[in-house]
């Protein structure tokens, strides 16, 4: 097997892993013909692509994915869904403002992204893992424009994410299975 | 939900819709046929990745611009796994519809000289 074609599984392997961000019915509809276009593009632009589109490549298709797995995922939100996204964005930006006046302290900023996972899995039980995902990036990331681009490169600014990610993920997951254990209990007494 | 619709309601199309549905216009096509076809025409500015290139497929098809065609060019020398698209009546209409209101917008920028006056075959649209 040649270099390149070990580079072409990869990177359909890597593909069909990032798939799983754009919403389920999208993803079962789209996987296999995103990925064989994604194959053929990769392919043509190793075999007949100059360096420069080569180094391209990768920032493009970021780019499309970034955008296009964000639009569908909003777009397939119902009302209750779209209002849990922005709650969970005001409880990202408060627990930003939190820890901005909280330098030395790390914990109340842990326990707002907590609760506020763990109550918007309880409201929302289905892909609870989204909330965290949509709280934990405002915590480093927000605040004034102007030095936005220093937090994104700044190493510091992605640890804290990392960090700030384990109790959002522990506390949407948490919210959910309770939940789902509540509805499965209703069922079950109601059967008897 | 195509039948009835005004497909005047459609527009404006995005670049990208208006872009797909030009590139299936001529013939029908594959996810990564329409991918080149639309970076062919619009000379490597419009360059839509898988993501972009489904989700506007997606929304066509649900609008019925486009649909999912039963015949394959050339099965032998495909990969039976491609599904093509074709455009649809309304797509066609809805296309052109959008090519009307772009070259109206054209019209007004060429008399309001921000473009430079154009003689071509039967139409005249210097101004002054």
């Amino acid at each position: 097997m040649k270099g390149r074609d070990i580079f072409l599984h990869l990177g359909c392997g890597f593909y069909a892993v990032l798939l799983y961000a754009y919403p389920p019915e999208f993803r079962a509809r789209y996987k296999k013909e995103m990925i064989r276009a994604f194959k053929d593009d990769l392919h043509h632009t190793l075999r007949n692509g100059s360096l420069w589109s080569q180094i391209l490549f990768p920032l493009q298709m970021a780019n499309d994915f970034l955008t296009s797995a964000s639009r569908e995922r909003i777009e397939s939100l119902d009302a209750m869904g779209m209002s849990c996204l922005v709650a969970a964005s005001g409880i990202g930006l408060y627990a930003s403002y939190v820890d901005h006046h909280n330098a030395t302290e790390v914990y109340p900023t842990l326990s707002i992204a907590l609760i506020g996972s763990f109550l918007l899995g309880l409201i929302r039980p289905t892909h609870p893992c989204r909330w965290a995902f949509a709280i934990a990036p405002w915590i480093p990331f927000a605040g004034s424009i102007s030095n936005m681009r220093d937090r994104i490169t700044s190493p510091g600014a992605w640890a804290i994410l990392a960090v700030v990610l384990i109790p959002s993920l522990i506390g949407a997951v948490a919210g959910s299975l309770i939940r789902r254990g509540i509805g499965l209990r209703a069922e079950i007494t109601k059967e008897a | 939900m195509a039948k009835g619709k005004d497909p005047r309601s459609l527009l404006p199309l995005t670049p990208a819709v208006f872009q797909i549905l030009l590139a299936l216009s001529d013939r029908e096509r594959h996810g990564y046929g329409i991918m080149q076809e639309v970076k062919n025409q619009t000379g490597g500015r419009l360059n839509p990745g898988p993501g972009t290139l489904y989700g506007c497929l997606n929304r066509m098809l649900e609008a019925g611009l486009v649909k999912e065609s039963d015949e394959r060019p050339d099965p032998e020398l495909d990969d039976e796994r491609r599904k093509y698209y074709r455009v649809t009546n309304l797509g066609r209409h809805v296309s052109r519809l959008e090519a009307e209101r772009l070259e109206e917008a054209v019209h007004a920028a060429r008399l309001k000289k921000l473009l430079p006056a154009v003689q071509s075959a039967g139409l005249d649209w210097r101004v002054g």
